[in-house]
């Protein structure tokens, strides 16, 4: 490798513990699973939708239009099944892109209604980035599998022999699951500063227009604005401190990835920033609040060494003698 | 996996990723999934916000919004999107109203049971005398679907089209 390649290749392949990637995926398949099972069936609300509601996007554009119900039923069925494996790590070469696939495709198809819930992004594409990288090595069931049952054809048939050694094809998904976080800020900074607004963005007008204009929505079809809405509308000072701060925050995601204090302070803030969101506008964005999509900028295998290593010395812990109680001390 | 595929992998994603601050790769509906440009927050809101939306009538004159969960399936935003497409053809609005009606005319309780009416409008609200002066009646509703509720007083029933002002100190129609 090239001198001048040399940091960059030290940066985004650094060669990290497998159990990071492999806690990632566990994290990540737990909030998937959460996410679709939380309302009974997940699909069962598209069953039967008029098809006039029908309105693709994404993959869901190459339909011809809404699937018949039994097929609804079954992806559903097929998302969680697939999600169940992914989490535990079961048959990875297949179940991984497979979970990823059905996601990817059912989510589509959950948004081709009319409303595109931009919060499930960030958390389709993690998936399909854990779903076809070497993130089931650790904390699976495959090498398990593969160690009790040495048959060779099931290296073939798509179980994986997993491995305890760091290697630089665990930290690499971790970038990309990075960056997946990222750029989007910097796609929605973006927007904001290019739209007709400019860089008066910052001013906050558009913001508390939006926020008003969501506060209305949700009150005439759900019964109530959010009432902080109400106490802040009409001073200027908090639209523009928030404002502000979202450029800020978007703009300066991908700083990042750089180091990992960055990163730190990078999701502290930007939990405050997703928590804010969720109190002025009651919407909450479950896998940001939850903060399943910062967990990528953990690092895991060293928190789970100082838990392993807390626990050890406790273990080895005997009370001194001369603490134990004096015959006749008491009296 | 080799080194360079992984750099090409990830120069794809990063294109991927940035792809839609180009306007002509947002897709047909200027917006997709999962890659999206977030446009919600950079499109200037009009002065008056059109929110199309079901109130109950009351035998005295005063309305009461209806929850889009008695009328409408899935999560609340996509109702919101759906309730708005319905309200487009009388066809539909009117289908729309039956099925508020029918739920308002099982409750026995509240005010949801003395309602005599439900009405599917189109309300143009202020956002500064909604959230700055207290003022919840909008400046206007437009009329998509009136019904009456089975079993309860006959109230005046509005056509499609007709423009009902409020009167925002007594909140009664003009």
């Amino acid at each position: 490798m090239s001198r001048w390649l040399a940091p960059f290749d030290r940066w985004w392949f650094p060669a990290i513990d497998p159990t990071r990637l492999a806690v990632i995926r566990v994290l990540t398949g737990v909030f998937s699973l959460w996410y679709l099972c939380r309302r009974g069936l997940w699909l069962k609300p598209f069953f039967r939708k008029s098809a006039d509601l029908w309105d693709p996007i994404g993959l869901t554009t190459l339909l011809a239009g809404p699937l018949e119900t039994d097929v609804v039923i079954g992806l559903g069925y097929a998302t969680v099944i697939t999600g169940v494996m992914f989490t535990i790590g079961l048959w990875w070469r297949v179940v991984g892109p497979l979970f990823g696939v059905f996601l990817l495709f059912s989510v589509t198809y959950r948004n081709s209604w009319g409303m595109l819930f931009h919060t499930e992004n960030t958390w389709v594409i993690h998936v399909l980035i854990l779903g076809f990288t070497a993130s089931a090595d650790r904390l699976a069931v495959d090498p398990w599998i593969r160690k009790k049952f040495t048959a060779p054809f099931l290296g073939l048939l798509g179980f994986v022999s997993g491995s305890t050694a760091p290697h630089w094809r665990y930290g690499w998904p971790v970038k990309m699951l990075q960056l997946a976080v990222a750029l989007p800020y910097v796609v929605a900074a973006f927007a904001k500063v290019r739209g007709p607004a400019g860089w008066g963005w910052m001013y906050g007008e558009n913001l508390r227009d939006q926020v008003g204009m969501n506060g209305i929505w949700y009150a005439m079809t759900k019964g109530r604005a959010e009432a902080i809405t109400y106490y802040i509308y009409d001073y200027d000072w908090p639209w523009v401190v928030m404002a502000l701060l979202t450029l800020v925050v978007e703009f300066g995601a991908p700083l990042a990835l750089l180091h990992r204090r960055i990163g730190y302070a990078f999701v502290a803030i930007v939990l405050g920033l997703h928590y804010g969101i969720w109190i002025v506008m009651g919407i909450g964005f479950k896998y940001q609040v939850t903060g399943a999509a910062f967990v990528c900028f953990l690092e895991w295998e060293r928190l789970l060494g100082w838990v392993e290593s807390t626990r050890a010395r406790f273990a080895r812990w005997r009370p001194d003698e001369t603490w134990a109680p004096q015959p006749g001390a008491s009296s | 996996m080799h080194k360079s595929i992984s750099i090409l992998l990830s120069l794809l994603l990063t294109f991927a990723l940035l792809s839609p601050l180009k306007r002509d790769w947002r897709g047909e509906d200027g917006d997709s999934f999962p890659l999206s440009w977030y446009p919600m927050f950079s499109k200037p809101r009009p002065a008056l916000e059109r929110i199309v939306y079901m109130v109950g009538v009351l035998p005295d004159g005063t309305r009461r919004v209806i929850k889009s969960n008695y009328f409408a399936r899935g999560p609340m935003n996509q109702a919101r999107m759906h309730v708005a497409k319905y309200a487009q053809r009388k066809k539909t609005s009117d289908e729309l109203c039956k099925r508020a009606s029918e739920k308002m005319s099982k409750r026995t309780r509240g005010s949801k049971s003395r309602m005599g009416q439900v009405r599917l409008v189109r309300g143009h609200f202020s956002r500064e005398a909604y959230f700055g002066a207290g003022q919840e009646l909008p400046e206007k509703d437009v009329v998509m679907a009136a019904c009456h509720i089975m079993g309860r007083k006959k109230l005046k029933r509005p056509r499609r089209g007709t423009v009902i002002q409020y009167d925002h100190e007594t909140g009664m129609e003009r």
